[in-house]
Parts: structure tokens; sequence; C-alpha cells
């Protein structure tokens, strides 16, 4: 079961904020989602297959070490309405 | 003269190379017209300056003989394509400023082979939907009924081909995304192989599911288009490192002693042709064998978990730093709260924070991993299928196009409308989709078959 | 000699585990094509993909994979022939993707050890857990506005490799034992500068302590913050003590992460938020796999730099020098490769002896590296050449030297310059020592009656009217004829 404080945790950790009455919703539909897929998929059948988190299972391609890019301090930061002397800015982060 | 938006992109590059008219001329034609059925609201930006531009610059080139393989074509690229120097949205309010100093390597290829660029279509916000009715930039309207949606997420390029307000547009897929809305504006596309169409430069939804493909009006279109869209890019780790086929010299119509696998599964619904092109392929001389593909069921758990899972880490980067909209906060994580609430949509907004649930130290375990477990048996369904027939024939989607009203409270759920293509969307497999509503899945590396066999159902009325 | 702190009720001993954050030597980033130089203009070392743009995709710098698995290798450790790469999700203002790209559930590199050999010759093998890739951080710089912290990618995406030793480690001076002989391996075979206090070699440290004889673990404090091996011992002394503190008044440690401050010699707790994060790991879906042949893998091996250990073995073995004197002198590239230079086809005892004595001696008092010293190998070389043929003598040398640090020039040239050259002329130290006879009677007189100790009175005088450069075998031949 999911209880409105494991969504309110959740949208924390992707910097999203939720009403009480979001929270409360959001949670009874995403348990009924959980069962559903408790139901569906989660079956004896899966036990020894091998996870396949991309169709792509031949080894990386790879680079020789050669330095190719960068070098555009300009048009990195171009994008940004947030920038001084060539950083980029964000409020203060407390260490 | 004749209205140039009706000829299909293959009669439009003939009539280009006899002279009959300029890639200027064709591309103002398509300008007009995409300002005639603005109400559409398939485009996002249109570019009528650069289009214009790139059209002078095709007639030269051909003029000097030197015409590349779409030269003087004007197409449309989903909004999810980034275009340098053109503002590159994904329909979400996050990236409404966002000008990219880079073009997608499909991109590039297009323009490399004399495309015209007229816009960007309208797409679900980064893709998540299947209306196009969480576009920031309001919905798309389905050109067939305007009441209607165009299907989605590449529902700006659907309707966009189907209304002709450009000879052929990129697509990308992730569940569904290319065929469903080809099948509810009736017209041609194809969802590659993973791999074939580089990443590199579209806005990322599901890495391991998000295939850049093409929809346009017919299978021969498709095919040309693809042909240049597709090859190996190595900025895309995941990219296919092989030669790309001339799809379009692959459309002999020649079907005979063909076996085509109708999935038992996925003939619940089916559209009105259905009888009728089974039919036509065996008068063609192909064999239909019904086959099963067990898993078809559980495809929705996994799109589910797959997508919001990696949806939560690709969209970590729109933070208000480097590029796109930011809501200021006293704080680094208010400034990112403040962003991200403004920056995105509801319902991208719901895939994040349920998608990370998926990734924590429990979800991990007991969703993502067996979720992973199960798209194997999912696409070990297709390898055994495709051991006793040569390809599959299925509708392309289970249901009609559903009202604007309808989509807007959420009575179509993706669950039902991406049935018949998410199975092989999670196989990396390729399939070809006609404007009568039925698909040819083929195994990986097959797109050519796909559309060989897809361009003789093009055929059956 | 084991590490004990004496409580009231218990003997307490320490559980110490080393994560050590080591930046890799490449050219370009280790998922993308620009440069991993440090500092520069600031966000110049960035491309598209390590500013995270959208649609931009990251790929593998083979030459960081291969740093990885040559630092495995001399770390004595398992290379894996499969291995992946993973996203580990949180968000901060240096860290444009949202996550970092590590190696979480299959690493490149497995188990290994390091051996290390403490002050008093005990020897120690400690263990090594895994070594994973990963790409470092941007920087962010707080002091330059009050509510701004300004953020610079040049960082981001630099090659890391992450080390982390197994709870090996019983005591303060263990610790600085494995970080310096892991620092000397990384450098001998270059795929780390191993620079604490430029941030190149980063270290943080998990200390728990338990009762003497206790075999379960107690809650550990990762200590972070430590750059230098200095720091890394002192903190873990302040840190044991602080969790004796609490456990002798009855407490309970908490788990947690602290911060080492060095100038109010105190480790303190982090702001919270950093303690309770679920990281998210999932496998990069933009990255397949790595998958190395073993061939690939023996072909690195084959190719691999000398680590120090077998350079050790080599020193002793081939120079002839005891156990201490060769671990100093192979523990690094440079200090190796000049004693070898001092070293070849000359006495090998007294080449050690000269670089490890004189050289270190003069280093030490300049402030200099060794790659900075004043006077070169083959020059030092040269004037053991001098001292050999007895063109000077031992003596002489010393000060010949002094002049080579000072003036940098060659060993001979001086001894020419200064005219140093030892005196072998027979009839030129015999009429020196038939001068001294001649002028001290007496005292050959008390010689001659049987204080045959006086013999040194006289060598001495002889060498100082020779200013010092009569051969001295010569002279002590010579004196004991004359004086009968």
């Amino acid at each position: 079961m999911i209880d409105k404080t494991i969504i309110h945790e959740m949208a924390n950790w992707v910097r999203l904020r939720l009403t009480p009455e979001e929270e409360e919703s959001m949670a009874k539909e995403f348990s009924e989602t959980l069962k559903w897929i408790n139901d569906e998929m989660i079956t004896k059948e899966l036990e020894g297959v091998k996870p396949m988190p991309s169709v792509i299972e031949g080894t990386i391609p790879s680079f020789e070490d050669k330095v190719t890019d960068g070098n555009y301090p300009e048009t990195v930061t171009s994008c940004s309405e947030h920038t001084v002397d060539g950083f980029f800015t964000v409020p203060k982060m407390v260490e | 003269m004749t209205d140039l938006t009706k000829l299909t992109l293959t009669e439009a590059l003939s009539g280009l190379e006899k002279k009959e008219f300029t890639s200027v001329e064709l591309t103002q034609s398509y300008l007009d017209k995409m300002k005639e059925l603005r109400r559409l609201n398939a485009f996002i930006t249109e570019t009528p300056e650069i289009a214009l531009q790139m059209a002078a610059e095709s007639d030269k080139r051909r003029a000097e003989g030197k015409a590349g393989k779409l030269e003087g074509i004007p197409m449309a690229v989903k909004d999810l394509y980034c275009t340098k120097g053109v503002l590159t949205t994904g329909a979400s309010k996050i990236l409404s400023n966002f000008v990219p100093p880079y073009s997608a390597t499909t991109c590039a290829h297009l323009w490399k082979e004399g495309a015209v660029l007229l816009g960007k279509t309208n797409t679900d916000e980064f893709a998540m939907g299947s209306s196009t009715i969480t576009s920031y930039y309001g919905v798309t309207h389905n050109p067939h009924d305007e009441t209607r949606v165009p299907g989605g997420s590449s529902g700006g390029s659907a309707a966009a081909v189907a209304a002709h307000l450009c000879a052929a547009a990129t697509a990308t897929e992730t569940g569904g995304s290319i065929r469903q809305p080809a099948a509810f504006c009736k017209t041609a596309g194809i969802k590659p192989t993973y791999g074939r169409c580089s990443r590199f430069g579209i806005l990322a939804y599901s890495s391991s599911l998000d295939h850049p493909g093409v929809i346009a009006r017919t299978i021969e279109d498709v095919a040309k288009v693809l042909e240049v869209m597709a090859g190996h890019d190595e900025f895309d780790s995941t990219s296919l490192n092989m030669p790309v086929p001339e799809f379009s010299k692959m459309l002999d119509k020649n079907i005979k002693g063909m076996k085509i696998g109708i999935p038992k599964e996925y003939t619940e619904m089916v559209p009105e042709i259905w009888d009728r092109a089974l039919a036509f392929v065996k008068e063609q001389g192909a064999e239909l064998v019904e086959i099963s593909l067990p898993h078809t069921e559980q495809a929705a758990s996994v799109y589910y978990i797959t997508t919001m899972a990696e949806a939560s880490s690709n969209l970590a980067r729109y933070d208000g730093v480097r590029f796109g909209t930011r809501v200021d906060g006293k704080s680094l994580d208010e400034m990112y709260m403040e962003t991200r609430m403004d920056g995105f949509g509801a319902e991208v907004r719901r895939r994040l924070i349920l998608g990370t649930y998926f990734l924590s130290a429990k979800g991990y375990f007991e969703y993502f991993v067996p979720a992973q477990k199960m798209r194997r048996l999912i696409a070990e369904d297709f390898d055994k299928a495709f051991e006793k027939v040569d390809v599959l024939m299925a509708p392309t989607v289970p249901i009609e196009p559903f009202t604007i009203e309808e989509a807007k409270c959420g009575a179509c759920a993706t669950k039902i409308n991406d049935t018949y293509s998410m199975p092989s969307a999670l196989a990396g497999i390729p399939a070809a989709c006609v404007p009568s509503g039925l698909q040819v899945i083929a195994p990986r590396y097959e797109e050519g078959l796909a559309l060989k066999v897809a361009q003789v159902l093009e055929m059956c009325k | 000699m084991s590490y004990i702190l004496k409580g009231k009720t218990n003997n307490w001993e320490i559980v110490v585990g080393l994560e050590v954050h080591c930046q890799i030597i490449s050219n370009a980033k280790v998922f993308s094509g620009s440069s991993a130089k440090f500092g520069g203009v600031p966000n110049s070392h960035v491309s598209f993909i390590d500013a995270a743009f959208p649609g931009m995709l990251p790929h593998l710098n083979k030459e960081c994979l291969y740093q990885s698995i040559r630092t495995g290798m001399g770390l004595n450790s398992k290379i894996n022939l499969y291995s992946r790469f993973d996203r580990k999700n949180y968000f901060y203002g240096d860290l444009p993707q949202g996550y970092q790209i590590t190696q979480l559930f299959y690493p490149i590199v497995g188990e290994g050890y390091i051996d290390i050999t403490l002050e008093d010759g005990t020897k120690k093998r400690l263990r090594v857990e895994r070594l994973h890739l990963e790409q470092d951080a941007g920087k962010s710089i707080h002091d330059r506005a009050p509510h701004l912290s300004f953020v610079d990618l040049n960082r981001s995406g630099v090659g890391l490799m992450e080390i982390v030793g197994m709870p090996d480690i019983s005591s303060p001076e263990e610790a600085g034992a494995y970080l310096r002989k892991l620092r000397s391996i990384v450098r001998a075979l270059g795929t780390c500068d191993g620079n604490m206090d430029e941030g190149s070699m980063r270290c943080d440290a998990n200390v728990s302590i338990r009762p003497v004889g206790d075999k379960n673990l107690r809650n550990r404090v990762e200590i972070k913050n430590l750059n230098s091996v200095k720091f890394v011992m002192q903190a873990i002394e302040l840190e044991a003590h602080r969790q004796l503190a609490i456990y002798e008044e009855g407490g309970h440690v908490t788990q947690e992460t602290r911060l080492f401050d060095s100038i109010k010699m105190e480790t303190r707790t982090m702001r919270s938020k950093e303690n309770a994060l679920d990281y998210r790991y999932f496998p990069d879906p933009d990255l397949p796999p790595v998958l190395l042949t073993q061939e690939e893998v023996d072909e690195i091996r084959r190719t691999l730099p000398e680590l120090p250990e077998d350079r050790k073995n080599r020193f002793i073995k081939e120079y002839h020098l005891n156990e201490y004197d060769a671990d100093i002198l192979s523990g690094d590239n440079k200090t190796a490769e000049y004693f070898e230079t001092v070293a070849k086809g000359r006495d090998t005892d007294k080449a050690a002896h000269w670089v490890m004595g004189d050289l270190f001696g003069a280093l030490n008092k300049l402030g200099k590296s060794i790659e900075q010293s004043p006077v070169s190998p083959s020059n030092l070389g040269k004037l053991l050449d001098l001292m050999a043929k007895d063109v000077i003598s031992g003596k002489i040398a010393k000060e010949v030297f002094e002049l080579m640090l000072e003036t940098g020039k060659d060993a001979d040239i001086i001894v020419e310059e200064k005219g140093l050259k030892q005196i072998t002329d027979t009839s030129e130290i015999e009429g020196m020592i038939d001068t001294i006879i001649a002028e001290n009677p007496e005292t050959v007189s008390e010689y001659k009656a049987g204080k045959t100790k006086l013999l040194g009175w006289f060598v001495g005088q002889a060498m100082k009217a020779s200013k010092g450069k009569a051969n001295p075998g010569l002279l002590n031949q010579l004196l004991t004829k004359k004086l009968g």
C-alpha cells in the first residue's frame, strides 16, 4: 500500500509538490495500479529470467581519448538568463 | 497550377526532378496551407522564412546537379527534435524559451539530403500522452473530424501530414506514439528498429524505448524519408552500427509465398477493413498463420514502469539552471521546486512523481527489475513467432479516435490505446502502419520487409 | 603495534574503511569529447553533453575505462569482463544531468588488495572491495556574491575512479600507509596524479569503534572533506575519540555523514538531508554494457607500467638494496628514475646512500621536489665517479655537492675550477710530511716511544696542510713509513 507520506517523499525527490488532497488521491490511484501490476505481471514465470533494461545488449562503443568538443563557453551559457562572468548562477547553496 | 500540396512526397520529388515546379513554389504552397489550417494547431512553431530560404538553396543545388535524396521536400519536424536556431519546446512551458545551438542527428541527415523545414509540430508534453492534449501549446485537432483528437504523442505530425500541411513529418514513438496517431489521422508511418534512427538531439522521454520514426502519406514516402533519417551515429551509444538498406527499393509488391502471422491476442477489436485485408493478402499469394504472443497483456505494466522510471531521471535536467525557464526561490531547492512546478504540466508531474517510486530502493527490486524480466519474455514472444512466420499483421489500434472532450476527462486509458503497439515497442522491432488502420510487424532490422508488406496492404481498399 | 583506545571500562579498537576518489588522467572527459584539463576559463571545458542540454547523450572514452582497468591491476584486483553504468539520481547545483553516471551493480573492477608496511616493519594486507568508473561533478563557488552560488562545469564529467576499501584498517597509521601506497600505485601507473590538495585524489573515511574482541560492527560515521593524508589520520583519531566518549557515557553513535574541520580540529554533522537520500540507482539506458574479452584485458596487462611493488623487488635483486631503502627509492616514479640513473653502472650502495642522505636532506631543506632538484641525476653520478676514480675524497665530495646545489654546475667543472683534485703525487705528500716531522720533533719522539695513537694527529696535520686534498690512503701509507 502506498500512503500519502510516500507520495509526498517521491514528489520531493523529483522537486515537485502536491496538495494534501492530491497526495491522498494519487496514493489511492497508485496503490490500485500497483495491485493491478502485481496481479498481472509479477508471476512465477519471471524466476531465473535475465532482466532486459535495453534491447541493445552488445558491447558499448567507445571513443579515442581526444579533445574534440567544448571550448565554446559563450554558447554553453547563452541559453541561460542567469549567468555572471561566465558562471551559471543559482540561489546560494548552503554547505 | 494544381494544388501542389496534393502530391505525395514521391510525386513531388518527381515533379521537382522534371522541373515542373520549384521547391520554393512547393514550399510556398505548404506555407499557404499551414496558414489556412492554423486552427488545427498542428504546429507549435512555423518557420516560413527558414523554409523559403532552404527551398531557394535547394533549387540552386538542384540546378547545379547536386540534388540530394529529398531535395526540395518540405517537411515538418516533431517539436521533440532539436533544430539549431529554431525554438524547440517539447510542448512544455519549461522549454518555451529554448533555442538549441545544435540539431538532432536525424534532422542533420534530412537537411543534408535537401529536405526543407516548414516548422515544428505539436506533441504531448515531452511525448507523455496519446492525444496531444497535454501540450502546453493546446490541443491539436484531427483533420478528419475536428472535434476529435489526432492521437499522440506525435499528433501534430500526423495531423500535419493528413491535412497536407507537409509532405512528411518526423515523429517519435515510445509505446505507440507514431502508429496510433497515424491510424487516428489515416496516414502511413513507421516505428523502425530501436537504434535505427539516432536519438542524439531528441528530447528524451524514456531512453530505452524512444524510437524516432516517420509519418507520411504513403508507405513509399515513409520508406524514402526513413532511409535518409536512419543511420549509425557514434554520439548515440545505442545506435545500430550497420548499413541502412535502400528501403524504397525493396517495395516490389510481391508477397507470394510469404508467411504472415496473425497474433490472436490482437484480434479482439478489428477495423472495418480487416476481413477484406486478410482475403487480399491471401489473393496476393501469402499464407496466413495464427500465432500467439502470450505476454501481450503484461506489456502495459512493463511500459508503465519503464517509461515513468526513466522519465523521472531523464527530466531531472530541467532545473532552471542552464536553459529553459526559471522561477526564482530563496534556496536552490526552492528554485528547483518552483521552476518545475511552473514549467511542467500536470501529466508530466504525475509521471515524474510515480516514476521515482520504481527507482527507489524498494520499488526497484519489487517492480523495475521484474518489469525488465517481463520485457525479455515479451521480446522472446516475437522471436518465437518469427521462427514460424516472416512478419505479423494486425490492427494498429483497437479503438476509434476519441473526442477531445473524452480525452480531456481521461476516459481513454493508454492501456487500451496502445495494446497492439506497446509489445513491439518494448521488443524494439520495426512496425509499419497504413492509413486503413493496419500494421505490419517485422523482425529486428527488417524495416524493408515491414514496409514491403505494408505497401501491399495499402493497395487493399 | 595494535592501536587501542583505553576507556574506563573497556579497551576499544577502531574499524576504518576508506573510499578514495581518483581523478583519471586523460585528455578528454569520460563521456564527452571536451577537455579534462584542470582549471580554465569558466565553462570552457564544457560541451552540450557535459552541460546536459536537452537531447544530449553520453559516449564512452575508452582511455578512462582502460585507466580504471590498469588501476585495478595495480590493486591486484579481479577485472570484470562484464560491467555496466548506472545512474545515481539526486539534485544539486553542480550536477547538470540531475544524476551521476557511475557503476553500482556491476563495477569494472572487483576485489583486490593493497599491501602496506608500517614504520616498525609490520606488514599488513588491506582488502579493496571494488573500483568503479564514474563522472565528476562541476564546481560551485559560494563567496562571490551574497545570495548566489556560481557554477563552473569545467570539472563536470571528468573521469573518476572510486576505490572502495574494506573495513580492514585499524589505526590512523594504517590509513596513512594505505593512502600513500594507493597514491604511489596510481602515480606509477600514470592513472591519477594523486594530488590531494588539488582535489584530484579525495578521500572519505568510514569510522566505527568496538570493544576489543567484539566481532560485530557498530554504527559507522562517514567523514568527508579530507584533503591530505595528515587530515585523514587526524580525522580518524578525532572521530574515534568522539565515539569513545559517547559509548563510555552509555550513549549511541548515530550513523551519519560528518565533515572534518582542520582548523577547529573537530568533526561535525552535515545537514541531515544528505543522510536521508535514496539515490534511486538504475542501469543507464543510454549506455550499453561494457563487454571485455580476456585477450583485451591481457593486452592491457602486458603494457602495464612497472608497479611500485615489482620495482621494489627488482631494486632489491638488481641493486642489492635492503627492503627499507628499496621501499623508499621505488615508491614514486621520479625518485625511482633518479635513483636508477645514478645507480646504473656504479656502486649501488653509495648511490642509494647519496640519494637518500645528502640529496633528500638538501631537497628537504630547499623545499623542492626531486623533479626540481638543482643537481641532476647524471651530475650526481659524475660526482660518484670522481670519488670512485680517487679524483676526490668523500669529504671533498660533500663540499663539491654543496657547490653543485648552489650553482647547478657539473661536478668535474667545480673540482677543476676550485682546484679540489686529490693529491696523489707521492713526492708532494712526502714533502708535506717532512715539514710536519721537522716542525714537531717532540711529538715524533712520543710516537716513536710507543704512543702510536698519535698517527691520527699526524694525518690530521698533513690533511690540513693539503687543504684536505691529499689522498687519504696514500697519506697514511707514507706517514707510517716515514715515522718508522
